[in-house]
């Protein structure tokens, strides 16, 4: 898929480096501390201060664990205390190289969905990853989302390049930072199983070979076994298990962020917390068989879906989460004329991108608002991710009826 | 997308019903794969909202609370004969209150310990647990003994004085300047040496009874809430005026560090403006709230600020402050004895705590189980449980040992007594007290009726489909 106004400035050698570059020296002239505590853009979970004082804990021979602040999985720390400094412009160049790598990932999944070595769209692609506010904020705030979004989009590539250990490797260091990644697992294994071509426009019966599924699976619980063995080595016991993935589940801390959780369970009788925990945790879980299955011929769409779907629903989410759905529309272009409402949904995007941090401005610093105005602007933010997530659903289930025809619809009954 | 209907599909586009993923068997799997997880959910959810409700020892608690306490008092009279001995029990089980149990020995005094010995002489003399009295007539010996044994409790006032037990009491002590910058303001006060000289003689007479956690304070600001009553020789106070002297809104009287009750012993210097403060129709500028502490008003003797409490304020203020004290923790009017508080007068006061807590239990244990019996949505946990069996068990403990010593068996009635109402105050049973069971649709209604409308609603049409396809294939 050639375009006609390819320009040499588009070429990926150009547009990684470059725009790696622009993100450095964005760092470097002080956006990072504008930036550092916003609560859009890093949760407690994947916060630059709650790791540093972490690992001056660490260092100082304090289980950074009993306190109850620090949740970063203990890979992290060890990451941070031995091989890597944890210097504010170490994370930066970090994070601006985690990025450049996603961005490459994505572009090696392009074109392997693609069947092709190198395309014309392969800058554009590496641009919208890297150009999406949505991502570059956070690494700009020096969160560690960019890293799962990359761990993520690695486990994808080697999938789509048929290496199924380093893809399930990379999916398990990603379940170690958020455990919500073990629902990557199914549609991985499909597309692992399959190919990531593009079948969309012709639905068939998947045909992968059963016997493979288990011990792919077995090798992934391997995976995790082995780095939980190492966590536990580098914590010294398993007060991590409880402060790192427990916090998922139980939710002790209500950081307000981007997501749903937070205000539903400011609001909730202790009777009822339990109960209400386990509801969303199954939730999330509801959505992964009916994506698998009805995406069969294509499981890279449907781990695509189940991103964005995972980013609107998740406990702790910051805005990286949703920038990985939408930056990894570019390599499903065969959707675009599809799509019923794209402007609807940008515009929404646009709506609460920009009423997020007003009115958490105006709830937290300035004090005039309170905390439902930010629900509401969070509300409005899920509603944008839903518009998103059902157009680009409907889109990838309308390709399979044909192209466009003057004077026919195709409708959903 | 009904292949019944008649479309005219033009070239470029594919029947809808064709496509692989529209075919019924994904639709129905994927329906199914949603209900299946809600279905594999409900136990959790069963087991999320569950009331923990621990089992409580009915049957135990109703046998114990019937049983009726009576406590020995041994008395000896080692220079008399059993006529007398028999005719003086007689006489003083008549007189002594429920609860009590006199036995009185003649003759040879055994070396039991808590037995009180009483001997005939020219007069009335209180030693430890001896008592030396003359014996002219039987009326005036009862009389005596029963003073001394079971001081009475008809005056209702002074009863309602002393406050509720507990086995920790916080002493506050404050000094209270109404306004220290009027001119008059007394800055400090030596309150180590007015507590070492005057209160803790009395605390250590009590310790048996209480433990006391002591804290001080001065306050420079403390207005009154109510205006003064101006007299002719300064402001008085009237009877009105005494019970809204407490401002309590204002004045930060003690710290909420514990839950233990708290008395209170407030030194109250009145501005410059405001001097002398009297109480009308009182010679004393003391006065006492009942079950809370004690008031004494100073009137400083000049008018400018002093750096410290003068010492003959300060012992008079604590002097008051003792006696107050001894009013709120019992109420006594023996004055026929040497030193503080005798021997007897201190058995009286465990004998008379020991039956409160007693009863107390009893009746917290009984009124728990008939709340627990009613309210079904309150959950008993492990700790309440314990604490009730902890209160029993003590119970129990104080019904064998009541006829030993005396000391001991208090300790088990206060532990009883403790544990019992830890059992009835506990928070944890608080959550779904004012609950009831139709606000649980209330709270489950919004997030699940819109969200499981269209699962039902598909699964519906698809069992429908279903039987209409195996009717036609029939």
């Amino acid at each position: 898929m050639s375009s006609s106004y390819s320009s040499p400035l588009l070429r990926l050698g150009v547009v990684l480096p470059a725009l790696t570059v622009l993100k450095l020296s964005a760092h470097l002239a002080g956006v990072s501390d504008v930036l550092l505590h916003d609560h859009q853009l890093s949760s407690p979970l994947t916060s630059f201060s709650q790791l540093q004082e972490g690992l001056y804990l660490f260092r100082h021979g304090i289980d950074p664990y009993n306190g109850g602040t620090f949740r970063h999985s203990p890979l992290l720390l060890a990451l941070f205390s031995s091989v890597l400094p944890s210097s504010k412009v170490f994370m930066a160049t970090l994070l601006a190289l985690c990025d450049a790598v996603a961005a490459w990932a994505l572009v090696r999944t392009w074109r392997a969905r693609q069947n092709v070595p190198s395309s014309a769209r392969d800058g554009l692609v590496a641009a919208a990853y890297l150009l999406n506010p949505y991502n570059l904020l956070p690494s700009l705030a020096l969160s560690t989302s960019p890293l799962e979004s990359a761990l993520l989009l690695l486990a994808v590539m080697f999938a789509s390049q048929k290496k199924a250990a380093p893809s399930l490797l990379s999916l398990a260091f990603l379940s170690h930072l958020t455990p919500n990644a073990i629902l990557f697992l199914p549609p991985l294994l499909l597309l692992l199983l399959t190919d990531p071509h593009s079948h969309l426009a012709s639905p068939q019966k998947i045909s992968f070979k059963r016997h493979k599924v288990l011990p792919l699976a077995v090798e992934f619980l391997l995976y995790v076994g082995v780095l939980t063995v190492a966590s536990t080595l580098v914590a010294g016991n398993l007060n991590w298990v409880a402060q790192t993935w427990g916090t998922w589940f139980t939710l002790p801390d209500l950081t307000p962020n981007v997501g749903m959780w937070w205000y539903f369970f400011t609001e909730m009788f202790d009777h009822f917390r339990p109960f209400f925990l386990m509801v969303f945790s199954v939730h999330l879980l509801i959505y992964v068989a009916p994506l698998c299955i009805k995406f069969q011929h294509d499981p890279l769409y449907a781990l695509f879906i189940l991103t964005g779907i995972l980013a609107t629903f998740k406990a702790y989410p910051t805005l990286a989460d949703m920038g990985l759905f939408l930056s990894m529309i570019s390599i499903f272009p065969e959707t675009f004329p599809y799509l019923r409402f794209p402007i609807v949904t940008s515009l929404l995007h646009l709506h609460s991108a920009l009423l997020l941090p007003l009115f958490h401005h105006l709830w937290l610093t300035q004090g005039t608002g309170n905390a439902n105005f930010y629900y509401a602007s969070t509300l409005v933010f899920a509603c944008s991710n839903g518009a998103a997530i059902l157009d680009c659903l409907f889109a990838g289930l309308r390709i399979a009826v044909g192209k466009e025809v003057d004077g026919y619809d195709v409708v959903q009954e | 997308m009904d292949p019944q209907n008649d479309l005219a599909i033009p070239s470029g586009l594919r029947n809808p019903a064709d496509l692989f993923f529209q075919k019924e068997t994904i639709r129905r799997t994927i329906i199914a794969s949603y209900w299946i997880t809600i279905l594999l959910a409900l136990p959790l959810w069963w087991h999320t909202t569950s009331i923990e409700r621990l089992p409580l020892p009915e049957a135990r608690v109703y046998h114990q609370v019937d049983k009726p306490i009576s406590i020995p008092v041994r008395l000896c009279l080692p220079q008399s004969n059993t006529d007398l001995s028999s005719r003086l029990q007689g006489a003083l089980s008549a007189r002594v209150p429920k609860g009590l149990e006199v036995v009185v020995e003649s003759g040879n005094c055994g070396t039991e310990k808590d037995t009180y010995v009483v001997s005939p002489g020219p007069k009335k003399i209180v030693r430890g647990r001896h008592l030396t009295t003359p014996f002219d007539d039987l009326e005036g010996l009862t009389q005596t003994i029963v003073s001394l044994v079971a001081p009475s409790d008809v005056e209702q006032e002074k009863q309602t004085r002393v406050a509720q037990f507990a086995s920790r009491y916080r002493l506050a002590f404050s000094l209270l300047n109404e306004d220290a910058s009027s001119g008059n303001g007394v800055m400090s006060w030596d309150v180590q040496k007015g507590i070492h000289q005057q209160i803790q003689p009395l605390l250590d007479v009590l310790k048996p009874l209480h433990n006391f956690t002591i804290e001080s304070q001065v306050q420079f600001y403390a207005p009154l809430e109510f205006d003064l009553r101006p007299t002719d020789s300064g402001f008085g106070l009237s009877y009105e005026d005494l019970t809204v002297f407490i401002n309590s809104a204002e004045w930060t009287l003690s710290s909420s560090a514990s839950n233990d009750p708290v008395l209170h012993f407030i030194l109250f210097v009145p501005s410059a403006s405001h001097t002398p403060l009297r109480i009308i129709d009182s010679k004393s500028s003391a006065f006492i709230l009942p079950q809370w502490g004690g008031v004494s008003i100073y009137n400083t003797p000049s008018i400018w600020s002093t750096q410290q409490l003068s010492d003959r304020g300060l012992q008079r203020a604590f002097s008051t402050f003792s006696t107050q004290l001894s009013y709120t923790t019992w109420h006594s009017s023996s004055p026929e004895d040497t030193g503080l508080i005798s021997q007897w007068q201190l058995d009286a006061l465990i004998r008379r705590r020991m039956l409160e807590t007693a009863k107390g239990t009893r009746d917290t244990l009984r009124s728990f189980i008939k709340l627990a019996n009613q309210l079904e949505n309150m959950p008993v946990r492990e700790d309440v449980r314990n604490d009730i069996e902890g209160s029993l068990d003590a119970l129990e403990k104080l019904y064998n040992s009541a006829s030993t010593s005396l000391s001991q068996s208090f300790a088990y009635s206060a532990e009883a007594f403790n544990l019992a109402s830890r059992a009835f105050f506990n928070p944890g049973m608080l959550a779904l007290l004012y609950f009831p069971t139709e606000h649980k649709y209330a709270v489950y209604a919004p997030l699940f009726a819109s969200g499981l409308v269209p699962l039902f609603v598909s699964a519906l049409r698809e069992l429908k489909a279903w039987k209409q396809q195996r009717a036609q294939s029939r």
